[in-house]
């Protein structure tokens, strides 16, 4: 190989020593994220440290350590991997089995990578005989603008928090659609907030709307818990009015998939606009027929869950049973059995599903079939050498 | 990975592997430009994600206030006068919310309601119950720290402050709290001061940890004596009423969430729980059109005068009690108690008259007070619910 910067460079990334550097620091990580997890909450410690490029570690002590993040090195990894099967070892049928396990390697990498950015995930929460089509985020919110000047309304105007979430104090955006009489002008967004009444004693220098300021609060160990809130003005798009008013994630709710929206008539139509959790729709309706909780005898420790579910799409109807480790796969879309709520007040049991849907989701299993053909066919092709030779040797 | 290979020229082992250093840093740095690439928020945003609105689930209406989207019903009782007991306006509390407080949503049972701090562990709220008194509510707070009950003497010896116009006793206990829910915890203080009133008694309770209570004890102080009623009649201050309690202890049931709810029912089939609305513990809506509304409450004010304003609201004329007395009973509670059917034009607090409705309702004896459940809708409705409606309250229990 020549001492071109090209070959340098391919070397680099096809090195063991880069191999062993990026796992002691996914080690590392792994570590400090665990002990880091006990004081800002998982959610925070997967973002900053998992799916980060670079991140700095705080010690108790104050010392700050930066660190590259688990994305990066995982990245980094996939490279070193990639090109090392083709730069470091030569085509050998002998080696075939070391091929496929590489293989399988860099598949799990890609499942990661694909959950990342293509995932999602959210609930779906049904009391009995409660049918739903639509599941919420644990985490993401969005801003809802629907007209519901009619009785038939049927669309809703949805703007996802990435489009907003980076808007602090002082800054606004404007966000607009053709079939709006109006442009939405939001600001101040805070991922955890409350409002507060004018009669609080903070109220100086605050921005106060219908009575009300929006005070921002420290994030929530655990992020379901963050309830968002913003400032937003509804700029008429004839007259160039503007209607102020603050949006609160914890308005009070409805139902799963509804609040209590703030409505305006304008255009002479009516609309309403609400913050709520990140909402997808499936293309399928489910119906909790019974939930059903089995516990271990004489204790209230749960030994079983399951819920009788019926699916329905079209005129189709499924009955089906969705239980611990046994989910319900449709469409793309992976429905677990995760929880249930008992109402205090009148003992109904409602049954909780997480909701997935991965593009990637049966990608590890098939790169573990990958990984485990390869160990197979490498440890096969081993023993028959190994009995070649223990044959040769004998017959000399 | 088998990248070890005796065949890999020692030569391959050149200055790009032995300085990671040189490469490290530059690859990092490619790294960290691709990342820092990614698009920036545009100043103006178009909107191109829809999906189909939900079905029915609008709850749209221009006239509705931040208050009454964020929970706070600002001056509701006010708004709507004779919604008190014996018909006189709802006194209304009110306050100066000290530094380091956030208000929170109120409850029926806690109006107003703090947060301290951030922390949503340590809580301050005020409390108004019909009934109850100084010792009965001090006794109760003692129980959830784990301590025996004190008597009245030595109730007198504990520290005064000054509530609404009183100078009450001050509870201040350290300890091991135990809420209805959850289990006990450890390293908590409990603030507590009850002042009596002629119809009623409010107590505001703070609890929390104990290092974060211990640091908000005077803005405590300052905030009880700040509180005042609005339309409430004028106060004396007089002597602690002496209720009549037992010698054992008062069971736990805080001035917490859960003690607004003391019974417990199971849901007939098609109905569903609403959102929670004021002077009711719970409420349901049932029918096809979900417009069939049914809850419970728990009041003072007499239940004969009770049922006389639900004749007035049904446009209908008043009974006297022997026309209560005589009607149908069914079991409420361990009580047989009247079922009243009147139908007619509602009149409610707000909206207009409906016509062709009905409503069904009864009470018992609860506590100091009397137990009501009541549901309202279109007559056929109504009378299509009317099973459900008894088997509801035939599964009402106490807990």
């Amino acid at each position: 190989m020549k001492k071109s910067p090209l070959n340098a460079l391919l070397r680099f990334f096809s090195s063991f020593g880069l191999a062993i550097v990026v796992l002691l620091f996914l080690f590392l990580l792994t570590l400090l994220g665990t002990l880091e997890q006990a004081r800002v909450g998982l959610y925070e410690v997967q973002d900053r440290y998992f799916s980060a490029f670079f991140l700095v570690h705080e010690f108790p002590n104050g010392l700050k350590l930066p660190l590259p993040g688990v994305y990066l090195l995982s990245v980094i990894l996939s490279i070193n991997l990639l090109v090392g099967m083709f730069v470091r070892m030569r085509p050998s049928w002998a080696k075939a089995g070391i091929y496929v396990i590489h293989v399988g390697i860099l598949f799990m990498l890609l499942a990661g990578l694909v959950t990342h950015h293509f995932a999602i995930e959210g609930q779906m929460t049904l009391a009995p005989d409660q049918s739903s089509s639509r599941f919420s985020s644990y985490h993401e919110w969005e801003l809802v603008v629907a007209d519901t000047s009619t009785a038939d309304h049927n669309k809703e105007y949805v703007v996802p928090e990435e489009l907003f979430a980076d808007l602090s104090r002082g800054q606004e955006r404007t966000i607009q659609s053709g079939d709006w009489p109006f442009d939405v002008v939001v600001g101040q967004y805070a991922r955890n907030g409350i409002p507060q009444p004018e009669r609080s004693a903070a109220t100086a220098k605050r921005k106060i709307v219908d009575g009300f300021f929006f005070e921002k609060l420290s994030p929530e160990k655990e992020n379901e818990r963050n309830l968002p809130g913003l400032y937003l003005a509804l700029r008429d798009k004839q007259s160039g009015e503007r209607r102020e008013a603050i949006l609160w994630g914890g308005s009070i709710r409805l139902s799963d998939h509804a609040s209590l929206p703030l409505t305006v008539e304008a255009g002479g139509k009516q609309w309403d606009l609400k913050l709520q959790r990140r909402t997808w729709t499936v293309p399928f309706t489910l119906k909790l027929n019974r939930f059903i909780r089995e516990l271990h005898p004489g204790t209230s420790m749960p030994r079983a869950f399951r819920s009788d579910v019926t699916k329905i799409e079209g005129e189709t109807r499924e009955d089906l049973t969705i239980k611990m480790n046994h989910p319900l796969r449709h469409k793309g879309l992976v429905f677990f059995q995760a929880s249930f709520f008992e109402n205090p007040r009148t003992g109904q049991m409602s049954s909780t599903f997480a909701v997935v849907r991965n593009p990637a989701d049966q990608w590890p299993l098939v790169a573990c079939i990958i990984i485990s053909v390869g160990l197979l066919t490498q440890f096969g092709i081993t023993l028959v050498r190994y009995l070649r030779s223990e044959r040769a040797r004998q017959a000399r | 990975m088998n990248h070890a290979s005796r065949r890999i020229p020692h030569r391959s082992y050149d200055l790009a592997n032995r300085s990671p250093f040189l490469w490290i840093p530059l690859c990092t740095t490619v790294f960290a430009l691709i990342a820092s690439c990614g698009s920036q928020n545009p100043p103006v945003i178009t909107v191109n994600e829809t999906r189909p609105a939900p079905k029915g689930d609008s709850a749209s209406d221009p006239e509705r206030t931040s208050a009454e989207r964020f929970g706070f019903r600002i001056g509701e009782a006010a708004a709507h006068p004779g919604s008190g007991p014996g018909g006189r306006p709802e006194p209304t509390p009110e306050w100066s919310t000290p530094a380091g407080w956030r208000e929170v949503v109120p409850t029926q049972l806690r109006n107003p309601n703090f947060i301290l701090g951030d922390d949503q562990a340590a809580q301050c709220y005020v409390t108004t119950l019909s009934g109850g008194g100084q010792l009965i509510n001090i006794n109760r707070w003692r129980g959830q720290m784990g301590l025996e009950p004190i008597s009245d003497a030595e109730l007198g010896g504990l520290e005064k402050i000054d509530v609404l116009g009183q100078n009450v006793a001050l509870l201040d206990l350290k300890g091991s709290y135990r809420s209805m829910s959850g289990s006990p915890k450890e390293g908590y203080q409990l603030i507590g001061c009850v002042a009596q009133l002629a119809d009623r008694s409010i107590s505001v309770l703070m609890v929390g940890p104990a290092s974060i209570i211990t640091t908000h004890l005077e803005r405590y102080k300052r905030f009880c004596a700040g509180l005042h009623l609005h339309g409430a009649e004028p106060v004396h201050s007089h002597p602690p009423v002496q209720p009549q309690v037992s010698a054992q202890p008062a069971p736990a049931t805080p001035g917490t969430e859960e003690a607004a709810l003391p019974v417990v029912w199971n849901v007939p089939p098609g109905w569903e729980e609403a959102s929670p609305r004021p002077m009711r513990m719970v409420s349901f809506v049932s029918g096809p059109e979900k417009i069939v509304d049914c809850y419970i409450s728990i009041a003072g004010g007499g239940d004969v005068a009770n049922i006389q304003r639900w004749y007035r609201q049904m446009s209908q004329p008043a009974p006297s009690s022997q026309d209560v007395q005589g009607l149908d009973k069914i079991e409420l509670l361990g009580h047989s108690s009247p079922l009243i059917e009147i139908q007619g034009a509602y009149q409610g607090m707000r909206g207009p008259k409906q016509e062709g409705y009905a409503m069904l309702g009864t009470f018992c004896p609860f506590q100091d007070q009397a137990l009501f459940v009541k549901m309202v809708g279109p007559a056929e409705q109504v009378a299509a619910q009317k099973e459900n409606f008894v088997a509801f309250c035939r599964s009402l229990r106490t807990i």
